[in-house]
């Protein structure tokens, strides 16, 4: 059977005009018997399931009113509405809305503030005797998450989590119906689904994807279509008749609870109700086996079946003295700079271990697993051996993580199995016993099998379980890699559980490192290793997991395989004969080409060419030639800089063949931005062009006073002055310096920046304007030649 | 009459800087030959760099009077325009720190010249994503009500002047993500915008957007020419 929930409160709140003395939920204790009414008139036209109205009835939210203290109260009388209304065998459950503030690092609210403002509400709505926990147009999934860890700590009533999601798929933050699936079902969710923002047909695609991501049953509750308004009222397109006709079509989706949100009415749910009839829960497909991580917009499955996910292993500052220092300074830029290229170089997990030595390790992961994941989509593993620090971890992260890992350690076993049940993280088993390394495939199965078993008891559920096969030296124990290879072999015919491994250890000690490891590497995918524990940069682990995707079958007929494989081809420069190094070094200036420019600088010299003649034949002419490209936009602008930039390295290397004062000096110019404007990129880029063209640039930088660039022309003597200002609000500025420059100087005054026009230049009595950098080189070009 | 209103922030994920976006900030208009590499570079330096923040707040508006919140006086046309038929209005700035600006400085100093303006055009494109996270956000709760978001305008658009930079600035509480406001009236970090948004029911009429509609006929971000 499918079960009906009631349709829209706040909107029958409004029509009777209680919605707002002073929030809707305070009706149930002002107006109790209205609001007893409006769930009377849902059980009459057959609701299954009433919502108390207590959406907004969070201490959090509650205190926009002042409210706050009246929670229990407020909450108290929202059960007892509808529990008036029922009748025999209709349920009601306790309805939670968002908080009103997104929790950090999203926004302002504290995660510990957020799990006891839901925390004080639950327990209101479970000592009131409802059935169960109801979280609705929840935006964000660490709040759902917030949410969930309340409600579990309060009370054992089935949790039902319905996000809110938008046209293209999403929560606000940017979860999709899968991953909250791989998220919640392990949390503790009972049922999940979706509510509000959109219609019946926009949601059907949302369930149909829901369905094939989570055994747990769905509910969905769409708006009465997309609102507008009418007359200065909220109105909803759908009619009764029209909700009626895409129940069934829901129904056939996967969903088993249907209900109504925005815009809906009794009749709406009567339409609802009578359409999905005798219909029953469609059955649904088994999810793959294997275990799911996710971050808050990505879930991975790791296992058999699945392609080859390497957890990158490089945010790890034991053995990696600069790392560990950075960090001690509060410095996360290293840190950073790992997650992105790591995940850049195909990372599809990252492991985050914080041992610092002589930091307060639970502070600072909670701190890096918070930053990270909003610089990377990736899912984590919780490096450590500390219980209290996987915990900061796992609150922080708005995903599921794998804890990284058990052992058969007393003790720490217990609470490690807990926390993983509490956040819903997967787990990595170390065969690890209290006696030390276990050296056969024999003791290493038997201890997994302990802790799966202890871990089971704790609450674990198969999909929850990664092993480790454990990794010793071969240069000192000749056999033990086979042994690692035929644990991982045996581990598939015991267990079926995802493994993962740390590699490297296999070759300490022996030289040729990263061959020996590349092999090891093939031969453990070879014998069942589903997700090293790896450096994804390293180029030996790329190419050995991009072909042994293509031999495994997840790379179908190699095609990403080839195409990688052409991008990293390199195309062969041509050899420069004698005759042409001077075309071929204005080419290089032209294209940009650094490297390529300053080696042909010391041909052409090396060939007897004059610098002068290297200087106007090659660079100038290269650099006009894309100057003039620009003012035709036949280039742009960051092409220009590129050309400066081979300009730059060919004077370079000229100036190690000879002095500085032979190169050619085409002029002095001072170079400023006015008063008030903190813009210099412009101005900088006009003073790399002109220095590249052979001008003595004299750089007196940003938001400079009149009086000092006086005294830089009367002290430097220039041939002109270039004046920048990039904002409206400088140009005054600009004027006053022009009008100091010429009551003291003769010096010629050039100007720029985005918002002068040749007009404004004339009104302000500059002599010269230039539009941009490579006008301000052929203007000063012309003053000098004057 | 004034009243204090509620500071709302939200710190946008940004998983990404919109290479396609930086290279139009940078001046590339089309698809030209230009190393990949770099503009990849500048925009990874971004996601290192950027501190992204933006703040909010809800204000009613007066379209008749165009007072927002009863003591801004709107008197740019084009911004008058655009939000005729809002009752009320959300005032927001977004910024990415000043960590950006840092190394684009000091890339260019080093003369790698191309990437320090590269930075600079990711860490603009940043700052429009991150106003553009904090648009769908909004756009999401307020869908529920029947209301829909005008697009983003912003004091430098149309007729709007920059000066009035100093008065919005206030409104906006753009202290609250660290952001200042110079005596030139620009903002500090370089990288951050204010903006108002109106509050339309989606019987309005369509106030269309985009440089098309824009007053700023001489803008160098303009797209139509």
């Amino acid at each position: 059977m499918i079960k009906i929930f009631e349709g829209a409160m706040g909107t029958s709140l409004q029509a009777m005009g209680i919605a707002d003395q002073p929030c809707p939920e305070y009706a149930s204790v002002k107006y109790p018997d209205e609001v007893m009414n409006i769930h009377k008139a849902y059980v009459d036209v057959g609701a299954d399931i009433l919502e108390c109205n207590t959406f907004g009835a969070n201490p959090l939210k509650l205190a926009q009113f002042g409210l706050a203290d009246d929670t229990e109260k407020i909450n108290i009388a929202g059960v007892t509405a509808a529990r008036r209304a029922a009748k025999k065998g209709v349920e009601i459950a306790g309805n939670i809305g968002p908080s009103g503030r997104l929790i950090a690092p999203l926004g302002d609210l504290n995660f510990d503030e957020a799990c006891e403002s839901y925390a004080r509400q639950i327990k209101a709505l479970a000592s009131a005797g409802v059935d169960y926990i109801l979280f609705e147009t929840i935006i964000d999934l660490q709040e759902m998450r917030a949410g969930v860890l309340a409600a579990k700590s309060i009370c054992n009533l089935p949790i039902i989590c319905q996000l809110t999601y938008d046209a293209m798929g999403r929560t606000v933050t940017g979860t999709d119906p899968s991953t909250a699936a791989a998220i919640l079902e392990p949390l503790g969710a009972s049922i999940i689904g979706m509510n509000c923002s959109l219609g019946p047909e926009q949601l059907l695609p949302l369930v149909r994807e829901l369905a094939l991501s989570t055994t747990l049953p769905i509910s969905v509750q769409p708006n009465a279509g997309l609102p507008f308004i009418k007359d200065g009222k909220t109105c909803f397109p759908l009619t009764p008749k029209e909700m009626g006709y895409w129940a069934p079509k829901l129904v056939e989706a996967g969903a088993t609870i249907l209900g109504g949100c925005c815009g809906t009415t009794p009749a709406h749910i009567k339409a609802m109700k009578e359409a999905v009839k005798g219909m029953d829960p469609i059955a649904r497909t088994i999810l793959p086996a294997g275990v799911r991580l996710a971050s808050r917009s990505k879930s991975v499955w790791l296992g058999k079946g699945h392609p080859t996910v390497l957890i990158g292993e490089r945010i790890n500052p034991s053995g990696r003295k600069a790392m560990a220092a950075e960090i001690k300074t509060g410095n996360l830029t290293a840190v950073k700079r790992e997650a992105l290229i790591q995940v850049e170089a195909g990372a599809g997990v990252l492991d985050i271990n914080m041992g610092v030595p002589g930091m307060e390790q639970k502070k600072l992961m909670g701190q890096v697993v918070g930053e990270l994941a909003m610089l990377v989509n990736v899912p984590f593993s919780i490096d450590s051996v500390e219980p209290e620090v996987l915990e900061a971890g796992l609150r922080a992260f708005a995903g599921r993580a794998l804890i990284n890992s058990v052992s058969d350690k007393a003790g720490v076993k217990e609470k490690v199995f807990a926390l993983a049940k509490k956040y819903g993280a997967a787990i990595l088993v170390l065969p690890l016993g209290e006696k030390g390394l276990p050296k056969t495939t024999g003791e290493r199965i038997t201890i997994a099998k302990k802790l799966i078993a202890e871990g089971k008891a704790a609450g674990l559920k198969d999909n929850d379980f990664m092993l480790d096969p454990l990794v010793l030296t071969v240069a000192s124990d000749g056999q033990a890699p086979s042994e690692t290879l035929n644990t991982l072999r045996e581990y598939g015919n015991v267990f079926g559980y995802p493994t993962t491994m740390g590699l490297s250890n296999v070759s300490f000690g022996l030289p040729g490192r990263e061959d020996i490891n590349a092999a090891f590497y093939a031969l453990a995918l070879a014998s069942g290793l589903n997700a090293p524990i790896i450096n994804p940069c390293n180029a030996k682990i790329r190419m050995m997991t991009e072909t042994t995707n293509v031999l495994l079958g997840f790379d179908n007929q190699g095609v990403n395989y080839s195409k990688n494989y052409v991008a990293a081809k390199t195309i062969p420069v041509a050899a420069v004969t004698e005759e042409d190094v001077l075309g071929a070094l204005a080419g290089a200036v032209m294209c940009g080409e650094k490297e390529r420019a300053a080696h042909l600088t010391l041909q052409a010299f090396a060939e007897g060419h004059d610098p002068r003649e290297i200087t106007a034949e090659a660079l100038v002419k290269g650099m006009n030639i894309i100057g003039d490209d620009f003012g035709a936009g036949r280039t742009f602008l960051p092409q220009v800089m590129l050309a400066a930039e081979a300009m730059k390295s060919a004077f370079d290397a000229l100036k190690t063949k000879i002095n500085v004062e032979d190169l050619p000096c085409l002029g002095k110019v001072i170079l400023a931005t006015v008063k008030g404007d903190v813009h210099d990129l412009g101005k900088n880029i006009v003073g790399a062009l002109l220095s590249n063209s052979g001008f003595n640039v004299v750089d007196l930088g940003k938001d400079v006073e009149p009086e000092v660039i006086l005294a830089a022309a009367e002290k430097e003597k220039p041939d002109i002055v270039g004046l920048c200002a990039l904002m409206t609000t400088t140009l005054g500025a600009m004027g006053e310096t022009i009008k100091l420059l010429q009551q003291k100087t003769t010096t010629t005054i050039m100007v720029g920046g985005a918002v002068l026009t040749q007009e404004y230049a004339t009104e302000i009595k500059a002599d010269l304007y230039a539009a941009d950098g490579v006008q301000a080189v052929k203007l000063a070009k012309k003053v000098v030649e004057e | 009459m004034t009243t204090v209103r509620q500071i709302n922030l939200f710190n946008p994920i940004l998983n990404n800087i919109d290479r396609a976006e930086t290279k139009r900030y940078a001046g590339m208009g089309r698809s030209i030959h230009f190393p990949e590499a770099i503009v990849y570079e500048a925009c990874s330096i971004v996601m290192l760099e950027k501190h992204v923040k933006t703040v909010w707040t809800l204000y009613d508006y007066d379209c008749k009077s165009g007072c927002i919140n009863g003591d801004y006086k709107i008197v740019s046309k084009a911004l008058l325009k655009h939000l005729s038929g809002s009752k009320q209005v959300i005032l927001m700035a977004a910024t990415v720190g000043d960590g950006v600006e840092v190394a684009s400085k000091k890339y260019f100093e080093q003369g790698e010249y191309a990437l320090g303006l590269l930075i600079d055009a990711a860490a603009t494109a940043a700052v429009e994503q991150a106003a553009n996270a904090l648009c769908a956000m909004l756009t999401a709760q307020f869908i529920n009500q029947g209301i829909i978001l005008t697009a983003r305008f912003s004091p430098g658009y149309g007729d709007w002047s920059l000066e009035e930079q100093e008065k919005v600035a206030p409104l906006v509480h753009v202290t609250a993500i660290g952001v200042k406001l110079t005596n030139a009236k620009m903002l500090i970090p370089r990288k951050s915008i204010t903006a108002v948004v109106g509050l339309q029911t989606t019987g309005g009429k369509d106030n269309k957007t985009g440089c098309g509609q824009c007053t700023k006929k001489d803008c160098i971000m303009r797209r139509v020419k």
